[in-house]
């Protein structure tokens, strides 16, 4: 899988210093699925870089150092200034240590890549990371191109009555949901129940008399929903429904957290996120919740939202991670694609009763050829495109599999048949056999 | 009537009152005679129109809004009901028909779509998404039980923002569902204070769904407040049933009737054969009988539900002045006194209960006649071919009164419109009109669309039209039975539309839009329409058959078919004679060998 | 959700064998290539006809299974030990009744207690599927309205929706004539027309693990929908095959309540299965006791055993009761019948199913991850820092997005279903099925009568002219 780089600095790049980059960049990386193209910023590529790597010379500086920008593709190097000549020695040792350091930043989606394609594992992955990246898949919810948000607010008296969320989601919300418009989009609606009542086969908050506040055990935490009551049908529409519950507790039950931590947010896997609102005593008889006290629970329902989507940890910066997993998603998308048109195979070969109709060919084409497509946007690094391609593979391969028409039913076993036939033919065939013998002897014998 | 325009003044009034609270919840109740109790309950919450578009729910509830958004829908009407609504002993219908429905379910939504197909495809959607809420099966609602109605169905809300040849009503019903607890839990989940407290707490499956009549009401309209400000979205639940008073206190545990002890029993002394084991039970008719809201429901009414407007009243009992009633509570509660009504408000957290003792008392509530009254049957027997027969009533002595009859007939059941008469019968022979209006038809396609029938009438003062038609049966295939089909089919019910003004009897057809307010409705009950039923073990008897036949009669047909006949003297071989003469021969040997050494020794 | 291992290649590769019982019907593909194409994921290295009609598409699934399949023999052997620590992490529950009638009551009673036991360990509404094909509770002859027991004592109500705290109600998702055996299979294999609702689809993943509970009337190898139709055990078997192909279950508990229950399992053979029933072949299955108020019959002796056992031993959602447990009190003489249970599909035999918890398929499972500490004002400075820092970003990408926009038009890569509006589709709904009704011009005038009765004259002298000519 090809990244590209773009060796970008003040003075003068050579091709030399491209042609030591891209050598060593190759030597190092031993990772099959990857695929480093180093081209310079001056240069006109068509697509975009993965990096940007911002050469600096500073002269105070011994050994080379990096800062990854957080909101940016940009690795700054800082190194020691080169003397004209650029030799050879000093620039390789640059060129390995900036390898090094770019190399570094893509660990977590190699080894991600390697648990999803273990052929392609390169080198051993070490067990916390394998655990990690293990956990991150079974909380965050699978891929899907539309995400439907649902923010609700559970009062357990009658107030807070209402939030002014809109403003809310306006202001801290929307920027992250829109980073990641290029990967999934968003529908977002909220709402308020008051007289919400925690679930009786809870064993309920304690009061804990030492630090004045009501505990919940964590064994209590997964019974929290209340599902029997709390009004969180899915939103109509394809695509999953994430969750995030605040939940404010009557002024009786006040301030509520979590024996364990002291804390009062979880998350519940490919489900959502649940936060718990302790206001301060005082202010518990406003009925509305502003603006700035929603800042606190936006910021955990923002961190919850980013690793239900499966965001990795690392690199630190949020654009990186945003490709990363754009690569991530249209790697399992084209296998889940492959997959899903496998088992349709396998099924029409053993189950011959079920008939399959023409447009199932016809998105099985359109699967595979926007497969195809894919899989060559990824060799060049368009990724986006890549992305657009594996999911239109993987919604007309769920619609080929999963078409109305394809009921297997009616299923005849033999007993049945011979069930039904042989009380009509047998009396006709016993006679016809009968007859067919006698003739068969008259001939043999001898005309007299 | 004056008493029902006063609680209707009273709710209209509160919908004025929308910043003050968003929720407004009330329940009427009303004694019937004969030991009947009617029970109304409302329930209304409201949304901006912006906070719809934007998704933020608050008293309105969320899985309806995203429904009615997804299908574009700008005005909903559901209903479930069962039961029968008895007029002569009622009176008029509660809220003036607006919120009955027809037996099972019904519904009926002006959908916003550019063309019709686009709006038949919101309409199938919106009935599947409903299906999936209220757990009833209305995904069955296809376009072999759609209309779409011209003249019975006024809009309930302000549409101005919408360009009306957009703006499409659908109306499918389905007679055979069945309503039961399952439709209650969704609908009280809708509820802001979801039952658990205020008058949403007495609703229970096992006291509404053991009613003599009732119906159960989601209406959601936009209202545009005259003064141009944001228009809203209201949500109207309405819960209305007539208990058996009797019949609904008894104990859960043991609900079947059975006689009191005698002691119980006031008996009618002056009979000759009174005495301490023989009792004739006392003419009760004119008696009150004792109830009281924990006894009918099971349960008192558990406090207040904390988002109601606190000023307005919450429960309303009609009673005539001398009743003897007591509201009950550990707190204290306002109550007050309006004529024919006592008017309560819940204590916040404290259980409510209204008693009320036996009583005989001269007066009674009037109760409001009906403006006309109907029923409908089959006529005609045979399983090829029936009728059809409606009769309308107008009980009033002075004014004529103009009807609109809709019926919606599933495709099975074939009318013929030539035979389509309507005649008045009553106390004016003279009248020799023809109280056919105008007829909006139009005819079935077999297995994808039913008839609609809506017919315009005029039924002079105290007068009866009868109508009547023919229609045929069809036969279904095989598959196109549901799995009791020897019950019979299910037609919906009639809606009769009962339009405001009086018509004079010179007028003909009269324009169906003009008038928005002031109509009233009623449905007549549904049939069950028996069609000819094959035996549904005919498949088996038919190979039993078959193969008998095929068994007795092929081997001889082949037989004489094929085989040559001869004589049987021709025939050589072993034979039965042949036979014979070697088991003879056999035989004369033996004796002959034994008789042969026998005369060999004598010699 | 990448590391489950590939469906069909279990019964080849894994060693878990169907049972002897089982009638292997269908032949294994025959993996026979061990040639592996190298995983560039830059393109297919046989070459496929691109032109495929739908003559070809049998082609293409044969190049396709040889490809894929040996691709994923191999990411099967690389996942292998993985897959037996993988646990489920939602459970659903599926609750079918197939008799009608009244005296029927039974059947849905079995059904009832059981969607209230689910409940009761934690199971929400939304991830259980309850069949019911007929209403007893509100049914007319029901003496106690709107109620269902299952006791002649009448102690619970099963249909009480208020009763008990927190039950939440009664929703029955698929009820009347809904409840057929293509809905069924429908629902299993989950192959719905567009915008079906949610809440009657079983919207599992392959980490989910189903209890699927079928009660009614049933006969050697099929069950009896409704007195109407019937579904055989092949029928049955081969959606679960669907659903194993599509990964559509992690574990599951299959139990059936009707006369001769032990052949309708025996046609399963995809893994991860466990069956049990209520009566072996030539037996029948007995109800418990009726209630003489209500007039029939109001509890299975099977289900009856069952539901004593679950409320019994098990009271709350962390109970270590094992299935072992539950399998082992099935006693013949109290039961009638002998009960059956088929351990073979599992991974893992006899012993790793009987050691499976009870809760594992009748409670829900939710793990849940607390968050650390969350710091205060610092962090919350910090990130409104961070939120001015990505709001330029956006404006960036925003930038980028467009030019990537106007590039990829000649491509049309628009994703067909990404709209949440209602799709129109002109096949529902043609135009002359809904249109309106229209008005009747009542004129009985006699102009038409005439013109009637003169055309059939004319047609009748034409007829009469036709033959005196054939003459």
């Amino acid at each position: 899988m090809p990244i590209m780089l773009d060796v970008g600095s003040g003075p003068a790049v050579s091709d030399q210093m491209i042609s030591t980059f891209q050598q060593k960049i190759d030597e190092l990386n031993t990772f099959p699925l990857h695929r480093f193209r180093v081209s310079s910023a001056s240069q006109d590529i068509d697509t975009e870089p993965v990096i940007l790597v911002k050469l600096i010379a500073d002269a105070n500086q011994g050994s080379p150092r990096s800062n990854l920008l957080p909101y940016a593709r940009v690795l700054e190097v800082y190194h020691a200034a080169l003397k004209n000549s650029l030799e050879q020695s000093s620039l390789d040792s640059l060129a390995d240590y900036v390898a090094h350091q770019v190399l570094d930043l893509f660990a977590e989606e190699r080894a991600t890549l390697s648990r999803l394609i273990p052929k392609a594992a390169d080198s051993a992955i070490s067990p916390e990371l394998v655990e990690r990246i293990d956990r991150r898949s079974m909380r965050s919810f699978k891929y899907a191109p539309t995400y439907h948000l649902t923010f609700s607010l559970f009062s357990g008296a009658s107030t807070p009555s209402a939030w002014d969320i809109k403003a809310a989601l306006d202001e801290y919300l929307t920027p992250l949901l829109q980073s990641f418009s290029s990967i999934s989009t968003f529908t977002v609606d909220t709402q308020v129940q008051l007289y919400a009542s925690l679930p009786p086969s809870m064993r309920g908050p304690v009061y804990d008399s030492e630090s004045a506040q009501w505990t919940l055990e964590k064994a209590d935490l997964s019974g929290f929903v209340n599902a029997a009551e709390w009004p969180l049908s899915p939103s109509i529409g394809l695509g999953p429904t994430i969750n995030f519950i605040l939940y404010a507790p009557s002024e009786g039950k006040s301030p509520l957290v979590i024996k364990e931590t002291g804390g009062n947010s979880w998350l519940i896997p490919q489900w959502g996120g649940i936060q718990i609102l302790n206001l301060p005593a005082g202010s518990t008889s406003n009925s509305s919740l502003l603006k700035q006290d929603l800042a606190p629970v936006m910021h955990t329902f923002a961190d919850q939202l980013v690793s239900l989507l499966g965001l990795p940890q690392s690199p630190p910066s949020l654009p990186l991670r945003i490709s990363s997993l754009k690569r991530e998603r249209a790697a399992s998308l084209i296998l889940s694609a492959s997959d899903t048109l496998g088992a349709l195979s396998r099924l029409s070969l053993k189950l011959e009763a079920i008939a399959i109709p023409n447009n199932v060919a016809a998105s099985v084409e359109k699967t595979i050829a926007h497969l195809e497509q894919a899989c060559r946007e990824l060799h060049d690094g368009r990724f986006q495109k890549a992305l657009q391609h594996a999911r239109i593979a993987e919604g007309e391969a769920e619609q080929a599999f999963f078409d109305p028409s394809m009921v297997g039913q009616v299923y005849f076993p033999d007993e049945h048949k011979v069930a039904v036939y042989v009380p009509l033919l047998g009396p006709m065939a016993v006679p016809l056999l009968m007859a067919l013998i006698k003739e068969v002897k008259k001939l043999r014998r001898p005309n007299a | 009537m004056l008493l029902f325009s006063f609680v209707l003044s009273l709710t209209i009034l509160l919908t004025s009152w929308v910043e003050a609270s968003d929720y407004h919840e009330q329940l009427l109740l009303r004694p019937l005679p004969q030991s009947a109790l009617l029970a109304a309950f409302n329930f209304r919450s409201n949304t901006t129109a912006t906070a719809f578009e934007e998704q933020n729910f608050r008293y309105f509830p969320r899985s309806l809004g995203q429904i009615l958004q997804h299908t574009h829908t700008k005005e909903l009407h559901l209903r479930f009901a069962l039961g029968r609504w008895d007029a002569e002993a009622w009176g008029a219908r509660p809220r003036g028909g607006h919120r009955e429905g027809g037996t099972g379910v019904e519904l009926w939504a002006w959908i916003d779509a550019a063309t019709d197909e686009e709006a038949n495809a919101r309409w199938l959607t919106l009935t599947n998404a409903l299906s999936g809420l209220f757990c009833a099966s209305m995904n069955f609602i296809d376009s072999t039980k759609t209309i779409r109605p011209v003249s019975t169905f006024q809009q309930e809300g302000d549409h101005s923002r919408t360009s009306p040849e957009n703006l499409h009503l659908l109306h499918g019903a389905l007679p055979h569902e069945v309503v039961c607890t399952e439709n209650l839990t969704p609908f009280l989940k809708l509820l802001p204070c979801k039952g658990k407290a205020g008058i949403s707490s007495l609703l229970d499956g096992h006291k509404l769904f053991d009613a003599s009549w009732q119906t159960m009401a989601i209406d959601v309209r936009p209202v545009c407040p005259a003064d141009g400000s944001e228009c809203l979205l209201e949500i109207d639940q309405t819960v209305d049933m007539v208990l058996d008073i009797e019949r609904s206190m008894r104990p859960s545990h043991d609900p079947i009737p059975r006689p009191l002890p005698i002691e119980n029993i006031k008996c009618n002394t002056s009979k000759p054969y009174n005495g301490p084991d023989t009792c004739f039970p006392e003419d009760q008719t004119g008696v009150l009988p004792a109830w009281s809201l924990k006894e009918v429901y099971g349960r008192p009414i558990r406090g207040s539900c904390p988002l109601t407007d606190d000023s307005a009243p919450t429960v309303i009992l009609e009673v005539p002045e001398g009743r003897d009633v007591r509201g009950e509570s550990a707190e204290s509660f306002t109550q007050s006194r309006e004529g024919n009504l006592r008017l309560y408000q819940l204590p916040k957290n404290a259980d409510f209960d209204l008693t009320l003792r036996e009583q005989s008392l001269d007066s009674s509530l009037s109760l409001e006649q009906p403006p006309v009254y109907a029923s409908r049957t089959f006529t005609g027997q045979g399983q090829e071919r029936g009728g059809m027969l409606a009769v309308l009533t107008n009980p009033s002595p002075s004014t004529a009164v103009s009807v609109i009859y809709l019926e919606s007939l599933p495709w099975f059941m074939k009318p013929y419109l030539h035979t389509l008469q309507a005649s008045i019968s009553g106390s004016d022979p003279n009248v020799a009109m023809n109280p056919l209006d105008s007829v909006f038809y139009r005819p079935s396609i077999d297995r994808q669309r039913g008839t609609h029938l809506e017919l315009a009438l005029t039924i002079p003062a105290a007068s009866t039209v009868t109508l009547t038609y023919a229609f045929e049966k069809a036969i279904l295939r095989y598959t196109e039975y549901p799995p009791d089909a020897n019950r019979g089919f299910d037609v919906a019910p009639a809606i009769i539309r009962v339009l405001p003004f009086p018509s004079t009897s010179n007028s003909t057809s009269l324009p169906p839009q003009s008038y928005q307010e002031g109509s009233t409705y009623l449905r007549t009950t549904s049939l069950l329409l028996p069609l000819p039923t094959p035996d549904f073990s005919m498949p088996y008897n038919v190979i039993i058959l078959t193969s008998t036949v095929i068994a007795m009669g092929f081997g001889s047909v082949f037989n004489l078919l094929v085989r040559r006949f001869v004589g049987a003297d021709e025939v050589e071989g072993p034979g039965l004679a042949g036979l014979k003469a070697r088991v003879k021969g056999r035989i004369q040997a033996l004796l002959a060998r034994f008789g042969g050494g026998g005369e060999k020794k004598h010699q | 959700m990448f590391a489950s291992g590939l469906p069909g290649e279990f019964s080849g590769v894994n060693g878990v064998g169907i049972s002897s019982t089982a009638k292997p019907k269908r032949e294994d593909l025959g993996l026979t290539k061990p040639y592996v194409p190298p995983l560039t994921l830059t393109g297919y290295d046989n070459p496929v006809p691109t032109s495929a009609g739908p003559k070809h598409v049998a082609y293409i699934f044969k190049s396709l299974a040889m490809k894929f399949t040996t691709l994923y023999a191999l990411l099967l052997a690389a996942v292998l030990p993985y897959l037996t620590t993988a646990t489920h992490t939602s459970n659903w529950a599926v609750l079918v009744s197939t008799s009608r009638f009244w005296f029927n009551y039974r059947h849905l009673a079995n059904v009832l207690s059981l969607y209230r036991t689910v409940k009761r360990l934690g199971i929400p509404d939304s991830q259980i599927i309850l069949m019911l094909p007929d209403d007893m509770a509100c049914n007319p002859r029901n003496t106690f309205p709107g109620s269902v027991f299952n006791d002649k004592s009448r102690g619970l109500d099963l249909y009480d929706d208020q009763g008990e705290e927190g039950m939440g109600g009664i929703e029955v998702d698929y009820r009347g004539y809904e409840v057929t055996v293509e809905n069924f299979i429908r629902l299993l294999t989950d192959r719905w027309p567009a915008d079906y609702p949610r809440s009657k689809r079983l919207m599992t993943d392959d980490r989910s693990n189903i209890l699927i509970y079928m009660t009614g009337h049933g006969g050697n190898e099929f069950l009896k929908f409704q007195d109407a139709e019937e579904i055989s055990s092949f029928d049955l078997a081969d959606a679960f095959e669907q659903m194993w192909e599509k990964k559509r279950y992690h574990e599951l508990l299959f139990m059936i309540d009707t006369c001769q229950a032990n052949t309708m399992y025996s046609a399963f053979y995809t893994p991860n299965i466990i069956s049990t029933g209520s009566s072996a072949i030539h037996q029948s299955s007995y109800s418990h006791h009726a209630d003489q108020d209500v007039g029939v019959a109001v509890i299975d002796r099977w289900t009856y055993y069952n539901l004593e056992f679950l409320e019994t031993q098990i009271t709350s959602t962390s109970s270590n009761v094992t299935l072992g447990q539950l399998f082992d009190s099935y006693d013949p003489v109290k039961v009638h019948s002998d009960a059956g249970i088929r351990y073979d599909l599992f991974e893992g035999g006899e012993a790793t199913a009987r050691n499976r918890k009870v809760v594992d398929f009748f409670g829900n499972v939710q793990a849940v991850e607390v968050d650390g500490e969350k710091g205060q004002e610092g962090s919350l400075a910090e990130w409104r820092k961070d939120l001015e820092a990505l709001n330029n970003l956006i404006e960036r990408q925003r930038v980028v997005m467009n030019e990537l926009r106007n590039d990829s038009k000649p491509l049309a890569v628009k994703a067909d279903n990404d709209n949440a509006e209602a799709t129109v589709s002109p096949e529902k709904g043609g135009k002359g099925l809904f249109g309106g009704a229209k008005m009747v011009d009542q004129d009985y005038s006699w102009a038409k009568k005439a013109l009637g009765a003169g055309a059939l004259l004319a047609l009748g002298s034409l007829w009469g002219l036709g033959s005196w000519m054939d003459r």
